[in-house]
């Protein structure tokens, strides 16, 4: 049983801490959230249909976040703020280094400011790939939700003023190369 | 083609760019939007925009987390199960194991409860037949119903206190020559009357204003209007309503 937990850990970790980091602006909170999931992931293993490990991971995950933001919406900004910064600025993480590019920095952050299930879902299917049928699972929604969601999902962020701008810069810029 | 028609098409188009990029746009569909992307500049640049921004959501890194936290959690799925083998040798070890380091002994408490159940399920089902099983936890639930069924003695209590007529011979002394003791006694037994219709409003308003509606004072302003009464020959004080 230990082996199988550690094995559904090294398989599931990246999906899981994913899902947390679009959503989050902290690594270290990710990490909590993840550290949360898995936990329980363990507390509930013989009760846990191991075929849908997967959605079952997935949707703890969606709603620790969901209770994570409200948690924070609750606490004084300030000093959420001051935690967010001095958190920001000791991470160097790779994750972070990729995010410098301008288009990305943008993009991320237009993805975190999406609502819920926009964000999770746009970040299950378009950022990790999963198949419908696991979005399905882990929301408990039908595959037309789901479609109809991540539609409005991207048209939000075609929305997204930064987005576009970033977008006109890139296409002048080639413009003028050519 | 009007200029509104146009729009409308354009409209209509954009809503599809997803499933083309989707590759769900099949058929005579398909055909339109290529077409209408063909000849609209816009809706083409629209696709354009939409195409980059999807692929970059494809490109955008995964996360992932620390080693140090996969650590800490295979030591807690170690941990329990160790707990769990000395919970079968029937060794109460798991303190021992509980507090290593800070976070991690909290989140490792945690599954310490699974175990216990999981043991307890496992003596029921193992050392008890169902039946007497079955009878011992019915027992135990009767008598937990039992023992948290709410009292029927616990009745609310009158919000105001009664007033109960006090002629002793303190307050004898405090009553003016005007009114003789079965006259204050009348007018006591009155002014119960009256602080029951107010006990019942207050009841009924109580939802409403909580409990600011202070009636208990009124037997203590009785007794102060007495007392000023007893040193006042104002005959329309003595008179008058309390």
């Amino acid at each position: 049983m230990q082996i199988e937990f550690q094995q559904a850990i090294e398989k599931h970790r990246q999906r899981v801490v994913t899902l947390a980091r679009y959503s989050l602006r902290s690594a270290a909170d990710a990490d909590d959230i993840a550290q949360e999931v898995f936990v329980k992931l363990w507390q509930h293993w013989p009760k846990i249909d191991h075929d849908k490990q997967l959605p079952w991971l997935l949707r703890v995950t969606h709603n620790a976040i969901i209770d994570f933001v409200r948690r924070r919406k609750t606490r004084n900004e300030s000093i959420d703020d001051a935690v967010d910064v001095e958190a920001q600025a000791a991470e160097q993480s790779q994750f972070e280094a990729l995010e410098n590019n301008q288009l990305t920095a943008s993009l991320t952050d237009a993805i975190r400011q999406l609502d819920d299930p926009f964000r999770s879902i746009l970040v299950m299917r378009d950022v990790q790939g999963l198949s419908y049928a696991d979005i399905e699972e882990s929301l408990d929604m039908n595959a037309s939700q789901v479609k109809v969601y991540l539609h409005r999902a991207r048209r939000k962020l075609r929305a997204d003023p930064q987005l576009r701008l970033r977008f006109e810069e890139i296409n002048s810029s080639g413009d003028d190369a050519v | 083609m009007s200029q509104s028609s146009e729009q409308t098409q354009c409209y209509a188009m954009q809503l599809q760019i997803d499933t083309f990029l989707d590759g769900d746009l099949v058929g005579e569909q398909q055909l339109a939007f290529v077409g209408h992307v063909a000849e609209c500049g816009d809706c083409a640049h629209e696709l354009r925009y939409a195409q980059h921004l999807y692929e970059s959501v494809l490109d955008l890194p995964k996360a992932d987390c620390s080693d140090a936290l996969v650590e800490n959690l295979v030591e807690i799925s170690s941990q329990k199960r160790v707990q769990q083998r000395e919970g079968r040798e029937g060794h109460e070890g798991h303190e021992k194991h509980r507090g290593k380091t800070g976070a991690l002994a909290e989140t490792s408490r945690q599954p310490s409860r699974v175990g216990f159940f999981a043991q307890l399920d496992q003596f029921f089902s193992d050392r008890l037949p169902l039946t007497i099983g079955f009878a011992a936890l019915s027992t135990l639930v009767i008598a937990v119903v039992i023992v948290m069924a709410p009292r029927v003695d616990n009745a609310p209590q009158p919000l105001v206190a009664e007033v109960t007529p006090d002629l002793s011979a303190e307050n004898a002394a405090m009553i003016p020559a005007a009114f003789d003791a079965a006259e204050v006694r009348m007018a006591l037994e009155e002014l119960n009357t009256a602080i029951d219709y107010l006990n019942r409003v207050s009841r009924q308003t109580e939802t409403m204003i909580g409990e600011r509606f202070v009636v208990l004072p009124l037997k203590q302003r009785v007794n102060s209007s007495l007392r000023r009464a007893s040193f006042s020959n104002n005959e329309d004080r003595q008179a008058g309503p309390i």
